[in-house]
């Protein structure tokens, strides 16, 4: 009966850790991408050296997830636990939602100690991403800290995505926001405004199931 | 098993309530309803005092040299009075003067720009600035988390010892919310408990024909954010609200700040580029600078003959609250940091 019961809690538990979970990953080029590694870009590299970004509010299927996740590409775990094991519908906001923000400070993964809250200004920076540009020779710091949430520059996203039946990791491709380092914009981007609201839009299409 | 449950719960409830006394913000009644009130965000005596602790501490800097205190010490209405601007570690000096603090219970928006929408981010801004505290909510938590001091306290208020970033925050929030000034003479007089003499009365007057506008009583400001005609100061090029807005027709604008016990918050306005009342008084009656987003009520300027300056003067000098600036419950935490 013992033996029964210890073999129950062991495959249950298995099964939580096995399958009650959504890997969250970075990706480049359809690589999954290593913190302080160079990257080809173009004809040149890029070197990345910091990713941090909130999903918050995230709902599986038709269950709202107690915790969201603090993704840091320098941490070797980041996923969203998750009670069901297929995942065919997600929906996240990409950020801390403006009512969050406006009750000032919380605790947990949004405790300013993680550096994701700004001190010049009110809010949390919803998305991080820093690193460096090497091009013709020269090497050019980018920071991009998307955030905001008055004044008409509110930078939350909210996401959903359907997936297929095998669906085993939610993806976020930087392709499409490392093409700005390409234009003339702005490669310093740490404040509210028109600029974090156009590179939030890009990073909203930015996730994919896999 | 339910009854011994409910038994130790309800020990617990008694225990936990005397440890933990609620308290209220005290204000005249005419006065209006606190953004930050009862409802919705409880003020904790504990708490109250832990967060002055804190406010008082110079572990909150990087070289554990400078504490909020510093730059807002109780005696100065919690501000300071030897520099323009405020003064942080290593001497260095940063690009505002610190605004005094008080009846912060009443503000929307903190700071001269209002880029602070919440009193619990407050502190961040000068724990982060280089020019101020150069450290970060991080370095504090790990200094905190070694100091049994602290970790005492925590125990007693939390159900367990642990520092986070976000109760240090809110801790000085308590603290800054609990501030609260309104025993000045003026006051004492508006109550029916004190009178005006004459020229206190002609300066109360005068105040309320031309200033009262933007330093609306009771609190002595509307906290909205006004272009008063200084010139832009060329080396420091500050922008005021247009920081915080990006938005053109907020540019050069600043909160209008409370003129409460404004005998001992100079030096005066946002670069603290005036000593003394006199000149600020002199600033509106003849050098108001135009530019295109001054004030419409500073078109004209505001003019004074020179008995109205000193009975403007004179009235202002009611606006001072000593019973607040020396309040024990203000004071360095003596008994917190004697501890060992």
């Amino acid at each position: 009966m013992i033996r029964t019961i210890f073999i129950l809690i062991l495959f249950v538990a298995l099964r939580v850790s096995a399958q009650d979970s959504i890997p969250v990953k970075v990706m480049y080029d359809r690589l999954e991408l290593q913190p302080g590694k160079t990257i080809l870009f173009q004809n040149d590299s890029i070197r990345i050296d910091v990713v941090k970004f909130y999903l918050t509010n995230v709902v599986v299927g038709e269950s709202e997830l107690s915790s969201g996740l603090l993704f840091d590409l320098e941490e070797d775990q980041n996923y969203l636990l998750t009670p069901v094991s297929q995942i065919d519908e997600v929906q996240f906001t990409l950020g801390v939602d403006s009512l969050t923000n406006a009750n000032g400070i919380s605790g947990g993964i949004l405790d300013p100690i993680h550096g994701m809250y700004w001190s010049w200004q009110s809010g949390y920076i919803n998305f991080k991403l820093e690193g460096i540009h090497f091009e013709n020779g020269i090497a050019e710091e980018f920071s991009f800290h998307i955030g905001g949430f008055l004044n008409g520059y509110n930078c939350e996203r909210r996401i959903q995505l359907e997936g297929s039946s095998n669906v085993s990791r939610l993806e976020l491709d930087l392709n499409s926001i490392l093409q700005t380092l390409s234009t003339d914009q702005a490669k310093k981007i740490m404040s509210p405004g028109k600029r974090a609201m156009e590179l939030a839009d890009i990073l909203a299409g930015s996730f994919f199931l896999r | 098993m339910r009854l011994v449950a409910i038994f130790f719960g309800l020990i617990f409830l008694l225990v936990g309530f005397r440890s933990n006394q609620s308290i209220e913000l005290i204000f005249p009644s005419s006065w209006p309803e606190p953004i930050y009130n009862g409802n919705n965000y409880p003020l904790n005596e504990q708490k109250v005092e832990l967060g002055r602790a804190l406010f008082f501490d110079p572990q909150l800097s990087s070289d554990n040299t400078i504490s909020c205190a510093s730059c807002h010490s109780p005696y100065n209405a919690f501000t300071h009075v030897d520099h323009q601007l405020s003064h942080g570690i290593n001497d260095r000096i940063g690009t505002r003067n610190s605004p005094a603090i008080f009846n912060l219970a009443w503000q929307k928006d903190l700071m001269w720009d209002g880029a602070i929408h919440h009193i619990d981010a407050q502190a961040l801004a000068p724990i982060n600035h280089p020019d101020e505290m150069g450290s970060s909510i991080n370095e504090i938590v790990q200094k905190l988390n070694k100091d049994d001091r602290y970790k005492r306290v925590f125990k007693s208020i939390y159900s367990d010892d642990l520092i986070t970033g976000e109760r240090v925050l809110k801790l000085l929030g308590q603290f800054m919310i609990s501030l609260v000034s309104c025993d000045s003479k003026y006051d004492r007089v508006m109550s029916g408990r004190d009178k005006f003499d004459e020229q206190e009365k002609r300066g109360y007057e005068l105040f309320c024909k031309n200033c009262s506008e933007c330093h609306k009583e009771p609190l002595f400001s509307d906290y909205s954010f006004r272009n008063n005609g200084l010139e832009s100061d060329p080396q420091l090029k500050d922008i005021g609200r247009m920081k915080v807005t990006q938005n053109r027709m907020d540019s050069l604008k600043f909160k209008v700040p409370s003129l409460r016990n404004i005998e001992f918050t100079f030096p005066y306005m946002h670069d603290g580029r005036y000593k003394k009342l006199t000149e600020v008084i002199d600033h509106y009656d003849r050098k108001i600078h135009f530019s295109n987003t001054l004030d419409p009520i500073l078109e004209k300027g505001i003019h004074f003959t020179t008995n109205e300056k000193v009975d403007l003067v004179a009235f202002l000098l009611t606006l001072t609250d000593k019973n607040f600036m020396f309040a024990p419950e203000h004071g360095y935490p003596k008994d917190f940091f004697d501890q060992k």
